[in-house]
């Protein structure tokens, strides 16, 4: 494989001795992403935010995201004295007058065990959580912590939009390769399937998808996450594809292909193995472009019901939260979710533009 | 040529008349807002409450309400005096004021068209004909002596006979109409106080055929002027009113009396020109009216702890003038139970207990205080405040008690056998709370609140999300496990709210299908008597009953500040009138040093 990458920049002389031990392409590429200095720190903040997206899952961190520790919307411990007007209300209310009840055990079917029922209250224990004022970064309408909410949150919406992307990018790749390579009748025919879907607007696409997956007894089962990684994927292919092709029209006909096939390479050995790896930042920069637009995308599913199940939080349903919560000045919900997904997108970016720079081999 | 000239000559003429004279005396505009879209102006085709909202102003049914007095009380409209009743609340006996007229319009072929009794005649007919589906039919379904027969007569030949002559909508002369019911009933007349039963001339329906709602003529004290669809509605005086001053009884609420003082004496209307917009979107809606685009606004809700912290204006508002006034609305939000579903359904003591268990284990005061804003106050029975029957000492004590809904589940089967968490029924199958909600980011808020009640006590709850319409579908053919729904007054008894749960009213109102024969029977006694402290009390009776049996889940009645800018006179949302333009003034010299 590296011998024939390195045949694609400088044609070795055809007496060039066998037994040099030339450096690898994912060799290569480490050693140049190592010289870069970004590249590395957005790669520890990637890997930071996948570790935090295991721990998360695993339950080692923000296990009791869900569990309403504060009053509603709780200041954030930098402003823990700020009025909270939310709050005060819940508290007046707690001190209206009580009117004695009717009796109901004339009518009520269930009268003759109220003795039991009494008993049996008596010995369910209620423990009255002592709610806190404030919350290291405050918290939301119920009074749970906006922070452990923005990690729970970036469990499902990493791994919604990392999954999606990669199998957005594996189909798209996958078919612009064939159709790229193949050309002709193949080619035509993909180009079809490319246009049917590119004709309806993209939201609409979701939506239909949304509505077959949702209505489909044998998919229900998969509803929530899965459904939403599923939906992404099958609908976010169209323009890695229709890029992979291009480059696959202008690889297909390249010399190192041609020398590939001289020396009896099959048609998929010369797509996967000769032509992907130097097409492969194309794909890396898509990989990272869909991974942002797809943890948008899960937005809009879930803001329309589609999405995340209704007791899972994905920073999507966040900012869909933030939105009213923001009228009242309170901004620390979309703070939470706008900065962790502004650092992520970010630092994805980085990685991509710098993996992109190691892996290129016209790039050295 | 000449022509074009003289059309010019002619133009700059009037234009220099008008001009100068609309200089003298500025308009006075009232500008409105609907959060939701008006569907047409048809009374018989329309129950929505903005459509109805407009053809209030425009067409005018018998009677109508003081606008001041607490609670809602009828006075005639269109009549000279209350309608007469005998034989026991079968005979109703209603006598026009002469010299009621219509709208100019082209139908009437340019003559002045006189209001008739035969006009209300012709209108009830055409909510009967089957042709227009009138979603109002249930206001005479069943209950005029001789209507029913005509209309089944058309769902025969496909044709409403209109000239038929019904026994019981007796025109005795032009302008004395006598009703016969088929039974006693002392809420009829309410529904002469509808805007369904608004008086339309019959040559004006007949011309605009298919178009007529967007063509309301009537003898109210505006006309449409401009109607874009979801957009715009434009009203302007009707020229043909007839003379009427502000009459409103103040009793001793201190807003009211100041409302009173501001209209004393006046003619109405007062106002030029109606404009209202249709903007949906919250935020837009509440910052026009602080920029003073609109003349009043209800404030929506997310601006509660902005605007009137702690229940009083905001101190920036209240400087500029601007009046915030805090109402109960009308209706009742509740959670009915499908009584044929499988699982939630039934009259058996362990089914009961199940929804009793799902009644104390949702809280309530979260709902208000969290979703709502503070926006509501608890629901104790389906009767609000303001509408007869209402009593704000009487308590049923279903407060939220997980401890007890858990006592409760236990006590009847419903435990967690194979340890998942979550309970199963007695015969240990699947134990799953259906619970119907749209996909609105404020029902996300309602549906995370019971999902979180539901868990806390050990029963699965599955959100079934659908748009509106599917669901009010779905729940009209009784295929909804249970459904969260708001009911607003028609009239100001709480019969119309206790007819939900009739066991007749299956299928069309009562949609849950709930059948007791004790609360049928206790309901056919409250309607066969008049308002009084006996029928208060069967009324609290069904109420005992409602908590027992739990075909509901009783949430709260709504609030809501309606703000105004400073220089709007006369202004208050009315219970059960909708937005009484009639009664509205513009103080233009306040208007104008305020700058706008």
């Amino acid at each position: 494989m590296s011998a024939v990458l390195n045949a694609s920049h400088t044609p070795p002389p055809p007496a060039a001795p066998l037994h040099q031990v030339s450096p690898g392409l994912w060799q290569l590429a480490w050693r140049r992403l190592k010289r870069d200095k970004v590249g590395i720190v957005s790669l520890v903040v990637v890997i930071f935010f996948l570790l935090m997206m295991v721990g998360s899952y695993t339950g080692l961190v923000a296990k009791n995201w869900s569990k309403e520790v504060g009053v509603s919307y709780a200041n954030p411990s930098f402003m823990a004295g700020a009025e909270n007007l939310e709050a005060v209300r819940t508290k007046a209310d707690a001190n209206a007058p009580k009117i004695e009840p009717v009796d109901l055990s004339d009518i009520d079917p269930l009268a003759p065990r109220y003795a039991e029922w009494a008993e049996r209250t008596a010995k369910i224990k209620t423990t009255e959580v002592k709610r806190a004022e404030s919350l290291a970064f405050g918290g939301d309408k119920w009074g749970r912590d906006v922070l452990q909410k923005a990690i729970k949150g970036a469990e499902t919406s990493i791994f919604v939009g990392l999954f999606a992307a990669l199998f957005a990018t594996i189909i798209g790749t996958t078919l612009g390769a064939i159709s790229g390579y193949m050309g002709g009748k193949v080619g035509d025919l993909l180009e079809w399937f490319y246009n049917i879907f590119t004709s309806i607007p993209y939201i609409l696409l979701i939506l239909a998808f949304a509505a077959v997956f949702a209505s489909s007894p044998q998919l229900a089962a998969y509803k929530g996450v899965p459904m939403v990684v599923a939906i992404l994927a099958f609908t976010g292919w169209t323009g890695i594809y229709r890029l992979v092709r291009s480059e696959y029209i202008k690889h297909a006909s390249r010399e190192y292909v041609k020398a590939a096939q001289a020396i009896g390479a099959s048609d998929s050995r010369r797509m996967f193995v000769h032509i992907l790896p130097n097409v492969s930042h194309v794909c890396l920069v898509q990989l990272s472009q869909h991974v942002v637009q797809f943890i948008k995308a899960e937005v809009i599913l879930s803001y329309l019901g589609l999405g995340v199940p209704v007791d899972s939080v994905s920073w999507g349903t966040m900012l869909a939260e933030a939105q009213s919560e923001l009228v009242i000045g309170k901004w620390w919900q979309l703070a939470a979710a706008g900065i962790s997904m502004a650092i992520l997108v970010t630092a994805f970016s980085m990685l991509t533009d710098s993996l992109r720079d190691a892996l290129d081999p016209k790039i050295k | 040529m000449l022509r074009s000239f003289v059309a010019v000559f002619v133009l700059a003429a009037v234009g220099s008349w008008v001009l100068p004279a609309a200089a003298e005396t500025p308009q006075k505009i009232f500008r409105s807002a609907f959060l939701v879209a008006e569907t047409e102006f048809d009374p018989a085709k329309v129950s929505d409450l903005y459509s109805n909202a407009v053809i209030e102003e425009i067409i005018e049914s018998p009677l109508t309400y003081d606008m001041l007095a607490r609670p809602a009380k009828l006075k005639p409209q269109t009549l000279i005096a209350m309608p007469e009743m005998t034989d026991g609340g079968k005979v109703f006996t209603l006598k026009l004021k002469k010299g009621i007229m219509f709208a100019d319009d082209p139908a009437f072929n340019g003559s002045r068209r006189e209001l008739v009794a035969q006009d209300y005649v012709y209108s009830w007919m055409r909510i009967v004909d089957p042709q227009l589906r009138s979603p109002n039919t249930w206001l005479f379904d069943g209950k005029i002596v001789g209507l029913d027969a005509v209309a089944a007569e058309a769902k025969k030949t496909g044709q409403f006979n209109y000239d038929a002559k019904v026994t019981g909508l007796e025109v005795l002369d032009a302008n004395t109409l006598r009703v016969t019911l088929t039974k006693p009933d002392y809420n009829f007349i309410y529904i002469l106080g509808m805007a369904a039963t608004s008086a339309m001339a019959r040559e004006v329906v007949e011309k605009y055929g298919t178009q007529i709602g967007a063509h309301p003529v009537g003898t109210g004290a505006f006309l449409l002027k401009e109607w874009r669809r979801s957009s715009k509605i434009v009203l302007e005086k009707n020229p043909n009113f007839r003379e009427e001053v502000y009459d409103a009884d103040p009793g001793d609420d201190p807003f009211s009396q100041k409302l009173a003082a501001q209209m004393k004496g006046k003619r109405v209307p007062q106002l030029d020109r109606v404009e209202i917009s249709i903007i949906e979107e919250s935020q837009p809606r509440w910052l026009a009216f602080l920029s003073g685009e609109l003349d009043t606004v209800k404030l929506p809700y997310e601006f509660n702890s902005t605007a009137v912290p702690g229940g009083k204006i905001a101190p920036n508002l209240g400087k500029l003038g601007m009046t915030a006034t805090h109402e109960v609305e009308a209706a009742t939000t509740y959670t009915y139970f499908n009584m044929k579903d499988p699982t939630f359904g039934g009259y058996t003591p362990e089914k009961i207990a199940l929804r009793r268990a799902v009644l104390l284990a949702y809280d309530v005061d979260a709902e208000i205080n969290i979703v709502r804003n503070g926006n509501a106050i608890k629901a104790e029975t389906p009767v609000p405040p303001g509408v007869l029957g209402y009593d704000p000492t009487f308590k049923l004590g279903q407060n939220y008690d997980p401890a007890k809904a858990k006592a409760l589940l236990d006590m009847y089967g419903y435990i967690d056998r194979d340890g998942d968490g979550y309970r199963e029924l007695p015969d240990g199958s699947p134990l799953t709370l259906i619970y119907a909600t749209t996909p609105a980011q404020l029902d996300k808020l309602y549906t995370e609140l019971w999902k979180k009640n539901m868990d806390a006590v050990g029963i699965r709850m599955r959100p079934l999300i659908e748009k509106w319409p599917d669901l009010r579908k779905k729940s009209k053919l009784g295929q909804l496990q249970s459904w969260f729904l708001s009911w607003g007054a028609d009239y100001p008894d709480g019969e119309n709210f206790f007819q939900l749960l009739y066991g007749p009213n299956a299928g069309s109102s009562n949609d849950g299908d709930f059948r007791l024969p004790a609360y049928d029977k206790l309901y056919e006694q409250a309607v066969a008597i008049p308002a009084s402290p006996a029928r208060t009390k069967i009324y609290q009776e069904m109420s005992k009953l409602i908590a027992a049996y739990v075909p509901w889940k009783l949430h709260t009645h709504r609030t809501f500040d309606t703000f105004n800018q400073p220089w709007v006179l006369g202004f208050r949302k009315h219970q059960i009138l909708h937005d009484t333009y009639k009664y509205v003034d513009i103080d233009l010299d306040l208007k104008a040093k305020a700058g706008h």
